[in-house]
C-alpha cells in the first residue's frame, strides 16, 4: 500500500495495481509493469486534477436531516437472557451484571414515551420498533405478542407509521405461536454461531418448520479463525435466501481475538475467497453474490464499490436510533448497552452529542465507502480514554476494499455483464461505466 | 460531424453546426452543446463526480 499524494490511493491487490479517487469513488487498474512510476501517475493526476478528479471538494454542509428527537429506530431489550451463551454476543458482559427485566407496564410506557415526543414534534417519519436484541427473542415469545397488540391498539392516534420488527433468533427452542407468527410476517433472521455444532444441528432442523416462502436469513459472526469462507456461505446456501458474515466486535482478551497475526491470516482466507469466486462460472458467481444478506460486510463493500454510494456518516446510532436497556436506561445502540459513559440522559442532546465520526477518518482514502467509526466496536477494543478509531476494524475494511475493488475490476474484464445483471437483480445503482483502465481515462481528458 | 469520443455512457462529437455535443449513450439524451471541447469534457467530468445521487446519509451497522 503506498499513497504519494494526499488525495489519491494506490494500491495493490494479487499483483494488479489501482488507483483511487476517494471523492468520486473512481477507481482505476494501473498498467502491469514491474514497477510503478509515479513521475508518470503524477502528471496523469494533474490532468484529472484540471476536471476536478482527485481532487478535495468543498466540504459538504452538514445535512440538515431531522428535527431534533426525531427517532425513527426505538431497540427495546427489555431482558438479557437467552438460552445460549456466545462468546462472541454484546450482552454477554451486561447479562451477567445486569439481570434486571422490564415489566409490560414499563416497556408499553417506554413506547409511549417516543410515541407522544413524535407526536409532540409532528413528525411524520415511521418509528420502527425493535425488540429483544440483547436476549433470546423466543425466550419472551408471549410477550412480544402483548406488545405487538398494544402497537396496534395504538397506531392509529399518530400521524406517522408504527412498525415492530421481530430480533434475529438462535432458533434453538421455538414454539408454535412463533411458528405462526414468523410464517405471515414472512421474514426469519437467524443469529448462528458456528463454534456451536448443536446450534447448527438444531437449526437446520428447525428452519425446516417455517414455510418455503418465509425469507430466511442467517447471520453468521465472523471471527479471526474462520477458515474457507467460501464453504461457511455454501454451507447454508440450501435453507438460507439470504447469509450475512460480519466481523465481530469483541476485546481483546476474549476467544479468537483479532490481533496483528490474525489480521494477516484474515487477509490471506479473503484472498483465496476472492480467488474462489473468480473460479465460479458467469452465472454462479451472480448467483452466490445475490445471496449475500443485508448485514454482510463483503456485499456492503461490493455495492458501494459498485455504485460509487458517499456515506457521510457510520449509522443512525444516537442520532436517529436509541436503544432502551432492561433497567430502562438509554444508549445509543444495543452495543453499549452497560457502559455508563454512553447513557443519553437528555433527549435533546441526541443528534448533536453522540456523533460517530473522528478527525483520523478525514485523511482515510476509504472513508466514504466505510461511513466512519464504529463507536460499539471501539468501545470494545479501546480503553474508555482512548478516542482513536479502531485500527481493527479499519484494517479489516481495507481488506474488505481491496479484495472487492479487485473482484469487481476481474468480473467486469471478464464480462460487464456479470455486475450489470448482478446490481440490476440487486436494484443497486451501476457506476463503473467509464474505461477502469487508468491511461485510457486519461487520455480522454487529455 | 466529427468523429464521436466515448467514455463510459458518454460520447462527445462535433455537430454540423460547429457545437461540441455530450450525449448520455444510455438514455440517448444530448445533455449539453458547448462551443468548446474543454467546456463539454468539463460537462462530463462533472457528471462521473456527480455527488447528489451517490450520497448516503446514513448507513446500517
Amino acid at each position: 500500500m503506498s499513497t504519494f499524494s494526499e488525495e489519491a490511493f494506490i494500491f495493490e491487490y494479487n499483483q494488479e495495481n489501482y488507483i483511487l479517487d476517494p471523492y468520486s469513488q473512481m477507481f482505476w487498474k494501473i498498467e502491469n509493469k514491474s514497477t510503478i512510476n509515479y513521475k508518470d501517475i503524477k502528471e496523469k493526476i494533474q490532468i484529472l486534477s484540471k476536471y476536478g478528479f482527485i481532487k478535495a471538494k468543498q466540504k459538504r454542509e452538514k445535512k440538515k436531516a431531522f428535527a431534533k428527537q426525531d427517532i425513527t429506530q426505538l431497540v427495546i431489550n427489555p431482558s438479557t437472557i437467552c438460552n445460549l451463551d456466545c462468546w462472541y454476543c454484546y450482552s454477554r458482559e451486561n447479562r451477567r451484571e445486569n439481570s434486571s427485566e422490564m415489566k409490560l407496564n414499563e416497556i408499553k410506557q417506554i413506547i409511549r414515551k417516543f410515541t407522544e415526543l413524535k407526536k409532540g414534534n409532528k413528525s411524520s417519519t415511521p418509528l420502527g420498533i425493535s425488540l429483544y436484541y440483547t436476549s433470546e427473542i423466543t425466550q419472551h415469545f408471549d410477550r412480544f405478542l402483548e406488545i405487538k397488540l398494544y402497537i396496534e391498539s395504538i397506531k392509529d392516534q399518530y400521524n406517522f407509521p408504527l412498525f415492530l420488527f421481530p430480533s434475529s433468533s438462535n432458533l434453538i427452542s421455538i414454539s408454535k405461536e412463533f411458528i405462526d407468527f414468523i410464517n405471515s410476517y414472512g421474514f426469519l433472521a437467524v443469529s448462528l454461531d458456528l463454534e456451536n455444532k448443536e446450534q447448527i444441528e438444531t437449526v437446520l432442523q428447525n428452519i425446516k418448520k417455517f414455510d418455503a416462502s418465509v425469507r430466511k436469513h442467517c447471520i453468521i459472526p465472523l471471527s479471526s479463525n474462520m477458515k474457507n469462507l467460501y464453504n461457511i456461505y455454501s454451507m447454508f446456501e440450501k435453507d438460507f435466501d439470504y447469509i450475512s458474515m460480519r466481523p465481530v466486535r469483541i476485546a481483546k482478551y476474549v476467544e479468537f481475538p483479532w490481533t496483528s497475526k490474525t489480521l494477516l491470516d484474515f487477509e490471506e482466507e479473503f484472498r483465496l475467497f476472492i480467488n474462489k469466486l473468480l473460479e465460479l462460472d458467469e452465472e454462479k458467481v451472480v448467483q452466490f453474490l445475490l445471496t449475500l444478506g443485508p448485514s454482510d460486510y463483503f456485499a456492503r463493500y461490493l455495492n458501494r464499490i459498485i455504485s460509487r454510494k458517499k456515506y457521510f456518516t457510520r449509522c443512525p446510532a444516537g442520532k436517529e436510533a436509541v436503544a432502551i436497556s432492561s433497567d430502562s436506561k438509554i444508549y445509543p445502540c444495543s452495543g453499549l448497552i452497560g457502559k455508563d459513559n454512553y447513557v443519553i440522559n437528555d433527549l435533546n442532546e441526541i443528534s448533536d452529542n453522540i456523533i460517530m465520526s473522528n478527525s483520523e477518518c478525514e485523511k482515510c482514502p476509504i472513508r466514504f465507502f466505510c461511513g466512519g467509526p464504529c463507536e460499539d466496536w471501539n468501545s470494545k477494543e479501546n480503553s474508555e480514554n482512548d478516542s482513536s478509531v479502531n485500527q481493527t476494524e479499519c484494517s479489516i475494511n481495507f481488506i474488505y476494499f481491496k479484495s472487492c475493488t479487485y473482484l469487481i475490476s476481474k468480473l467486469l474484464d471478464r464480462n460487464p455483464e456479470i455486475i450489470r445483471n448482478y446490481s440490476k437483480e440487486k436494484g443497486i445503482e451501476f457506476r463503473l461505466s467509464y474505461p477502469l483502465n487508468f491511461d485510457d481515462f486519461v487520455l480522454f481528458f487529455s | 460531424m466529427s468523429e464521436k469520443e466515448t467514455i463510459g455512457d458518454f460520447e462527445i462529437f462535433k455537430n454540423e453546426e460547429g457545437w461540441w455535443v455530450v450525449k448520455n449513450t444510455n438514455s440517448g439524451k444530448i445533455i449539453g452543446k458547448f462551443q468548446r471541447k474543454e467546456d463539454a469534457l468539463e460537462k462530463i467530468a462533472l457528471f462521473l463526480q456527480n455527488e447528489e445521487e451517490r450520497s448516503e446519509s446514513e448507513s446500517v451497522c
